[in-house]
């Protein structure tokens, strides 16, 4: 399941325990270069000492971790070619910007005009270039977080360490910054680790990622696969709203995501299924509207309807027939 | 939601002008305090250093507008003045040296003895400052424990440590600790360790992680322990009385004599006055240097 003979970074059989309990409980990775590469999960799943332990920051109480396949288990952070933005985004507050990113540069002894030429090109790749000679606490939250990309990204490091670093910015440039950091990805050719509890910006930014649950990795693959085929009903319901139906002859569930399904007043033909259920309640979403419906078992069904559709003018107390095509959702046998 | 996060705060907060008053009323108790003990005092010094004895006896004064009790004071006790600053400077500096990894090892390693440790860098001084130096007189005696073990091992005999500059220093600089402990471990209490975690992924050693985050982000409270260390340190009496002996006399010892023993009223003030002059002049350059914000711990 793991590609094993590839990776910028790769853990094997990972553990950390804090007071008895695993944070981090055996887990197995390894990342592509340029991947960009996310571990989502809930808070306190060990996404956050994951990353710690790749950074250098803990060290793992069993297993092993290679960066550039050299074992950096032992070598402290200063040593290991990552960089890490934080969540807070650690920005020094005595030095300015230009010396914030010329932190990195500085502490390997690069000569002083590389230094200024790397530090010059991180700043504009970030768009701050005019900013430089301020300090962090006369900047936004947003240009905050571009000073701590600019100066994790100057060093060229192996892989970028990202933690949960849009979770402090407002939605709206939240949404900015999701494209900003895949364009300075895609630019800059640098795996990027991303660590969120956000789905949404997993599925949005990542090549593959990684599902965490209790210290474990539930499900690893791109985002369509996590999002269509989850390995069972947590990552289904983690990675967005999920409606599970129990087989009719018992056994195994199927799950349909509520975008599968189309509400309509006439029963479904040849190949597809559907149920006959009364509208609960509907929700205006902006572009969609959500529309819960009960059926004659009491199942509760979501479906997920553009505006324009037939059915967009549903009313709470109406009875339909919810229809999906046969081959939709995702169906697991046990 | 994030539209109106600045407004509501704003809207909450009441005219400026009718709390105008506020701050005045809470510096009032103060400000009568400062006007009464220090101003006032001071204003009557000042005429006082002016003065000249009018009697043979000294019991009563005359104002003349006499500077030259200033010019007399200061060459005749410049030694002392100058021994008075490079005690109170040698021994600020060592309290800084022994405060700091002290209070660096509170900070990061204390853990949850943090209070209890800081606690008993402060228990000492629950004894007042001459039941200490009495008691150093003891450690530090010519057959005390410190003097007896050093000779024992290998220290020629005949070295002796109470009254002289050692004791003295020492003492200033024991007393010095506590402020010099408390603000430093503040500031370094007040460094987020997600910096300490920035400047290590960024390829800084232990060294560096100090010399260029740590130290700086800490050095407001290096500075404030600086001038609460120095200032008592220059006007101490107690220590250079019971541990330096009649070579080892400071400011303060001089400005007592003056005034309780000889009764020359108008040199002890003029002294006394220069002292804070200069000590005045000494915390202006730092403040000038660092900035204010260094006293605040802001």
């Amino acid at each position: 399941m793991i590609p094993a003979d590839f990776g910028v970074i790769e853990l094997e059989g990972v553990q950390r325990r804090f007071a008895g309990t695993a944070a981090v409980d055996g887990i197995d990775l390894a990342m592509a270069p340029g991947e960009f590469f996310s571990l989502l999960g809930p808070s306190g799943c060990g996404k956050t000492t994951t990353l710690r332990l790749i950074a250098g920051f803990d060290r793992p109480d069993a297993g092993a971790i290679r960066l550039l396949g050299q074992d950096v288990t032992d070598v402290p952070p200063h040593r290991r070619r990552v960089n890490t933005v934080f969540q807070h985004y650690a920005l020094f507050p005595h030095l300015s910007v230009w010396d914030n990113v010329a932190f990195g540069p500085r502490n390997r002894r690069l000569p002083e005009p590389e230094v200024r030429r790397r530090v010059g090109e991180a700043l504009e790749r970030v768009r701050l270039g005019e900013l430089a000679r301020r300090r962090p606490s006369q900047l936004s939250g947003g240009q905050q977080q571009r000073v701590a990309l600019a100066r994790a990204l100057v060093n060229e490091p192996a892989a970028l360490l990202l933690d949960e670093p849009l979770a402090a910015l407002d939605a709206g440039l939240r949404r900015t910054m999701q494209q900003e950091l895949k364009r300075i990805q895609r630019e800059a050719g640098i795996a990027f680790l991303l660590v969120t509890h956000d789905q949404d910006e997993a599925l949005a930014l990542s090549d593959r990622l990684a599902v965490m649950q209790s210290g474990r990795i539930a499900q690893y693959g791109s985002p369509r696969e996590v999002y269509d085929r989850p390995v069972n009903e947590w990552v289904a319901g983690f990675l967005g709203r999920a409606n599970l139906l129990a087989d009719p002859l018992g056994g195994g569930r199927t799950m349909l995501r509520p975008e599968q399904l189309t509400l309509r007043g006439e029963a479904p033909h040849a190949e597809q299924a559907g149920r006959r259920a009364r509208v609960v309640a509907v929700t205006f979403q902006g572009a969609t509207l959500q529309v819960v419906l009960r059926d004659g078992d009491g199942q509760e069904l979501v479906a997920r309807i553009g505006r324009q559709d037939p059915a967009a003018g549903v009313r709470i107390g109406e009875v339909l027939w919810v229809v999906w095509p046969v081959q939709a959702g995702h169906h697991w046998s046990s | 939601m994030n539209v109106s996060r600045r407004s509501p705060r704003a809207e909450a907060r009441p005219p400026l002008h009718r709390q105008a008053w506020l701050p005045w009323l809470l510096l009032t108790p103060g400000l009568i305090w400062l006007l009464l003990w220090f101003v006032l005092p001071l204003a009557q010094l000042l005429p006082v250093s002016l003065s000249e004895n009018a009697d043979r006896f000294r019991m009563t004064l005359v104002f003349r507008g006499r500077i030259a009790n200033y010019a007399e004071v200061m060459t005749q006790y410049a030694p002392v003045l100058a021994r008075s600053l490079a005690y109170a400077a040698a021994s600020t500096a060592l309290a800084a040296l022994i405060a700091y990894p002290l209070a660096w090892v509170i900070r990061f390693r204390g853990g949850r003895w943090k209070g209890l440790l800081l606690a008993l860098v402060v228990l000492p001084f629950f004894t007042s400052s001459m039941v200490r130096a009495i008691a150093w007189t003891t450690l530090l005696g010519d057959d005390g424990p410190l003097l007896s073990t050093l000779r024992a091992l290998g220290l020629p005999p005949g070295t002796r440590l109470l009254n002289t500059a050692v004791a003295v220093v020492g003492g200033l600089t024991y007393n010095a600790l506590p402020f010099m402990v408390l603000p430093i471990t503040l500031s370094l209490e007040r460094i987020p360790t997600e910096l300490l975690d920035a400047a290590r992924d960024l390829q800084a050693g232990p060294w560096i992680v100090f010399r260029r985050v740590v130290l700086p982000l800490s050095a407001p409270g290096l500075a404030a322990g600086i001038v609460l260390s120095l200032i008592p340190a220059a006007g101490d009496v107690v220590n250079a009385q019971f541990l330096g002996g009649p070579n080892n006399r400071m400011i303060g010892n001089v400005v007592q004599s003056l005034i309780l023993v000889q009764r020359q009223l108008p040199r002890g003030a003029a002294l006394a006055l220069v002292l804070m002059a200069l000590m005045t002049a000494t915390v202006l350059v730092h403040v000038r240097r660092h900035g204010s914000s260094d006293l605040t711990l802001s």
